[in-house]
C-alpha cells in the first residue's frame, strides 16, 4: 500500500475511525499512530504460531524469517511459541463464507439499472442471465457459483454454518495466541511471489497460496506485511505482523524498528 | 354415491394461518434516511443505499425498531434480547441489490397472541408465530403508463420501505376467523399510530397459507399459499374459495398439490401463480454488512411505557365507567380516533349514552357520506357537546338539532348561532302552539270526525300538520300533549 512505514501510518490515521454510514464500523477513538513509531521494541513479546513454520516452506522464505528473527532478538525483543491449530481449516472456510457473501453481493449486477447490459437479450430473463455471463469473468463466476452452492437449501448447514462455527474457533486461537504474546510474526506466503498468471490455471493452488493471511482476515483482527528478503531468484518475500483487536499501534511500532534495522524496503525486485 | 360440488364442508376441516406485511408509517426508510412519502414522482425518493449502488451499506432506522417492539408488546409477543437480519436472496427487477433484507432466524418478537371474537362464539385466542423487520421492493410500472408504451419501469420509491410481517401460527378454522384476526391486527397497528392502514396503497397486506383436513384427522393437509390479497373483502372471499376449490379436489379424487395461488377479484377464484418446483431457493443468511440487534430491557420497558390504552382495554373500560352496552363500546373503539373524539364529546358534555349515539349516528353518517375521516371532522367534540346542551336545555328539538348538525358541517359555525341566526329556537309556548292547532282542527274537519269516531291512527295525521304549520319548532311533547287535550274537549261534535 504505501512506501515505508511511515507513510503507512499517515495513510492508516486518514481512512481509520468511525464511519456513521457503515454499521460495522466501531465508534471508538483514532490514536495517532504516527506518534507510535519508535525504534526501541526492548521487551516486545513476538509469538511465533508453529502452524506457520511447517516442514513445506520455500528454503529462501525460511531463511529470511530466520534472519528477521535474529534482527528483532538484536532490538531486544523475546520470543515465545504459539499455537493457531486451526490454521489447516482457513482456506477453507474463507472460501466458503467469501464465496457465498460475494454470490449475494454481486447480484445488483443484474444489468437492470447499472453494470454491463447485453445487447442480445430479449426479455427480463435474458436480460440478467447474458448481462452476467457476459459481465463476469471466470473466477468471479466460479467464486459465484461456490457460494451459491454453499448457501442452497440442503446445504447451508453443511458448508455456510459450519464455515462459520470454524471461523469461530479461529478466532478463539488468535485470542489464546494473544494472552501470550504482544504480536505475531510469520511469513506472508510459503513460497516467493510467483509471476503474474502463473498459477491462475490452477485456482486451488493459487487460493492455497493465501494460507497465512487468510486466518488475520477470519479472525477480524489486525495485520500488515513488509519487505524481509528476496530469493535467490530476486523475487520478494514478506514478513507478517499481526497484531490483537485495535492494535496497530503495536505492530507499526514492531514494522518500524524492523524497517529502520534493514534495507529490504529500499530494494526493488527485478521483473 | 355421486357427490354434488360445493357440498361437504361439514367432512373437512379448513386450516388457516396468514403471514401479514404492514407498512411502517415511519418518516425515513428502514436502511436509509430518504423520505416514505407516497405517491411522489418516480426514483424522486431514492439514493445510493435503496437503489442498492455497489458499496452502500444499510444503517438501521432506531425508529423502525421501536415500532417493532411496540407492535411486539401489543401482541403480547416476548421480545428478543438479540435479533438478527438476513439476505433473502432472489432475482427481480424491483430488487436492486439482488436480496431483501429481512429477519429469518432470531426475529425481534415471538411467541405473542391475539384474542378474536367472532358474535355467538366464545373468544379464541390466535397464536402470532413471530414478527419481523424487512425492507419492501420497489414497483414495476407498465406500459399502460404515458411515456412507456415500449416496455416496463421500475420505481424505487418503495424500495426500502420498512414493513412488519406478523406470522400467526395456523390456529385459524374458517375465513370469517381470518378475516376477525386481521381486522383485530388492523386496529391494533392503526391504533398505536405504526400503520396508516391504507390497504388500497398496500400498507396492510396478507398471504394466506390455507389446507383442509378430514374433520378426524389431526394431520394438516398439503397447504396452498394465496399471495399478496389486500382488503377483508378479498380475503374473505380469496380464502373461502380456496377451501372449497381443495374439497371439492379431494373429493373428486385429486390431491392438492403445495404451490402459490393468486386471487383475482374479478372472479373471485385463486389461480396457480407457481408450483413448488418453481419455488424459489432464497439461500437465506445473515446480512454481513449489519450487526447483531442488540436490545437492552430498557429500551422494551421505555416503549411500554409509550404505549396507549389498548383498543380491548379502553373497550373495557367505556362499558364499566362510562355504562355503556357492549355493542357501543365496541363500536366506538374501532379506531383511537373515534375513541378521542368520544371521550373528549363525554369530558365536555357528561352524558356518555347521549354522545354515543351522536357519534355512531350523525357523526359516522357525516364522515361516511363525505369520505372523510375522523381527524379531519369538521365538528369538534366541544362543539357537538355544546349542541346536545342545546337539546338538554329544550332550546331545540332532537330533530332540529339533526338540521342544525348539518349546518355546522357545511359552515362550521357554532350551534348556537346557527339556531339564532335561522330562527330555529323551538316554540314550548302553550298559547301560540294552541293557536296553530286550532287552526289544523278548523281546517281538517273530516279528519276530526274519523278521530273522534275511534280512529286513532290519524293523531299521527295531526302531530305532523302542527309541526309542519311550526316549521319544525314546536316542541314536539307539547303539541303531543295539548292535541291530545283539545280533540277529547269536544266529544260529540257539533250536534
Ligand atoms: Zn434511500
Amino acid at each position: 500500500m504505501t512506501r515505508d512505514v511511515t507513510d503507512c501510518a499517515i495513510m492508516l490515521g486518514a481512512v481509520a475511525g468511525h464511519d456513521r454510514r457503515d454499521s460495522t464500523s466501531i465508534d471508538i477513538p483514532v490514536p495517532d499512530y504516527r506518534a507510535a513509531l519508535a525504534t526501541d521494541i526492548s521487551g516486545l513479546k513476538i509469538g511465533l504460531p508453529k502452524e506457520y513454520f511447517i516442514a513445506g516452506l520455500d528454503p529462501d522464505v525460511q531463511t529470511s524469517m530466520d534472519e528477521a528473527i535474529a534482527t528483532y532478538r538484536r532490538l531486544g525483543a523475546e520470543f515465545v511459541d504459539v499455537s493457531l491449530p486451526h490454521t489447516d481449516c482457513a482456506v477453507a472456510t474463507y472460501y466458503l463464507i467469501a464465496t457465498a457473501e460475494a454470490s449475494s453481493n454481486l447480484a445488483r449486477y443484474d444489468g437492470v439499472r447499472f453494470g454491463h447490459r447485453s445487447a442480445a437479450a430479449e426479455g427480463l430473463i435474458t436480460m440478467m442471465t447474458q448481462s452476467r455471463s457476459e459481465g463476469f469473468g471466470p473466477e468471479v463466476k466460479r467464486r459465484i457459483m461456490l457460494g451459491t452452492y454453499a448457501l442452497s437449501s440442503g446445504y447451508y448447514d453443511a458448508y455456510y454454518v459450519k464455515a462459520q462455527k470454524v471461523r469461530t474457533l479461529i478466532m478463539k486461537d488468535f485470542t489464546e495466541a494473544f494472552g501470550n504474546a504482544d504480536v505475531l510474526l510469520t511469513p506472508v506466503a510459503p513460497t516467493p511471489a510467483f509471476a503474474l498468471g502463473e498459477k491462475t490455471g490452477d485456482p486451488l493452488q493459487m487460493y492455497l497460496s493465501d494460507i497465512f493471511t487468510i486466518p488475520v482476515n477470519l479472525a477480524g483482527t489486525c495485520a500488515m506485511s513488509l519487505p524481509a528478503g528476496f530469493s535467490a531468484a530476486g523475487l520478494p518475500i514478506g514478513m507478517q505482523l499481526i497484531g490483537k483487536p485495535f492494535g496497530e499501534e503495536t505492530i507499526l511500532r514492531a514494522a518500524y524498528a524492523f524497517e529502520q534495522a534493514t534495507e529490504w524496503h529500499t530494494r526493488k525486485a527485478v521483473i | 354415491m355421486a357427490h354434488q360440488k360445493g357440498g361437504d364442508l361439514m367432512r373437512f376441516q379448513p386450516v388457516i394461518g396468514l403471514e401479514v406485511h404492514v407498512q411502517l408509517k415511519t418518516d425515513t426508510k428502514i436502511f436509509c434516511g430518504c423520505s416514505t412519502r407516497f405517491g411522489a414522482e418516480p426514483n424522486s425518493q431514492t439514493c445510493p443505499v435503496c437503489l442498492g449502488l455497489p458499496g452502500a451499506l444499510p444503517v438501521l432506522n432506531r425508529k423502525v425498531v421501536e415500532f417493532a417492539i411496540k407492535a411486539g408488546l401489543a401482541t403480547n409477543c416476548s421480545i428478543a434480547g438479540r435479533s438478527i437480519f438476513a439476505r433473502k436472496n432472489y432475482f427481480y427487477p424491483d430488487l436492486p441489490k439482488g436480496y431483501q433484507i429481512s429477519q429469518f432466524e432470531e426475529p425481534i418478537c415471538q411467541r405473542g397472541w391475539l384474542d378474536i371474537h367472532l358474535e355467538g362464539h366464545e373468544p379464541k385466542r390466535i397464536g402470532i408465530t413471530r414478527i419481523h423487520m424487512e425492507e419492501d421492493a420497489g414497483k414495476l410500472v407498465h406500459s399502460d403508463t404515458p411515456g412507456l408504451e415500449d416496455g416496463s419501469g421500475v420505481d424505487l420509491n418503495r424500495a426500502c420501505t420498512p414493513l412488519l410481517e406478523v406470522v400467526s401460527e395456523p390456529d385459524l378454522r374458517s375465513a370469517d376467523e381470518a378475516v376477525a384476526y386481521l381486522k383485530k391486527l388492523y386496529q391494533i397497528v392503526t391504533w398505536l399510530g405504526l400503520c396508516d392502514g391504507n390497504m388500497e396503497e398496500g400498507s396492510f397486506r396478507c398471504d394466506a397459507n390455507v389446507s383442509v383436513m378430514p374433520v378426524d384427522s389431526d394431520t394438516f393437509g398439503t397447504r396452498a399459499e394465496i399471495k399478496n390479497v389486500n382488503s377483508f373483502k378479498f380475503v374473505k372471499q380469496a380464502i373461502e374459495h380456496e377451501i372449497q376449490r381443495q374439497i371439492d379436489l379431494i373429493e373428486d379424487g385429486g390431491t392438492v398439490v403445495q404451490e402459490t395461488r393468486l386471487f383475482d377479484p374479478t372472479t373471485g377464484k385463486t389461480r396457480s401463480m407457481r408450483g413448488k418446483e418453481e419455488a424459489h431457493d432464497y439461500r437465506y443468511f445473515p446480512d454481513p454488512d449489519l450487526v447483531p440487534l442488540v436490545i437492552d430491557t430498557a429500551w422494551v420497558e421505555r416503549a411500554r411505557s409509550e404505549l396507549p390504552e389498548l383498543p380491548e382495554a379502553r373497550q373495557k373500560r367505556f362499558m364499566a365507567e362510562l355504562g355503556l352496552p357492549g355493542y357501543d363500546a365496541e363500536v366506538l373503539t374501532a379506531s383511537r380516533g373515534i375513541a378521542d373524539y368520544f371521550e373528549t364529546g363525554v369530558t365536555a358534555h357528561g352524558n356518555p349514552k347521549a354522545v354515543a349515539n351522536w357519534v355512531m349516528g350523525e357523526v359516522t353518517r357525516g364522515l361516511n357520506d363525505n369520505g372523510c375521516a375522523i381527524d379531519d371532522c369538521p365538528i369538534a367534540p366541544a362543539q357537538l357537546a355544546e349542541l346536545l346542551g342545546l337539546i338538554d336545555a329544550g332550546t331545540i328539538s332532537g330533530k332540529i338539532a339533526k338540521t342544525v348538525f348539518d349546518e355546522m358541517w357545511k359552515s362550521g359555525k357554532a350551534p348556537r348561532a346557527i339556531v339564532e341566526e335561522q330562527g330555529l329556537v323551538q316554540v314550548s309556548d302553550t298559547a301560540a302552539i294552541e293557536a296553530i292547532i286550532a287552526e289544523i282542527i278548523a281546517a281538517n274537519p273530516g279528519q276530526v270526525e274519523e278521530y273522534r269516531g275511534g280512529k286513532e291512527k290519524v293523531f299521527g295525521f295531526f302531530v305532523g300538520q302542527v309541526m309542519k304549520a311550526s316549521r319544525g319548532k314546536a316542541n314536539p311533547a307539547v303539541v303531543n300533549d295539548l292535541l291530545l287535550a283539545t280533540l277529547k274537549q269536544h266529544p260529540g261534535g257539533t250536534t
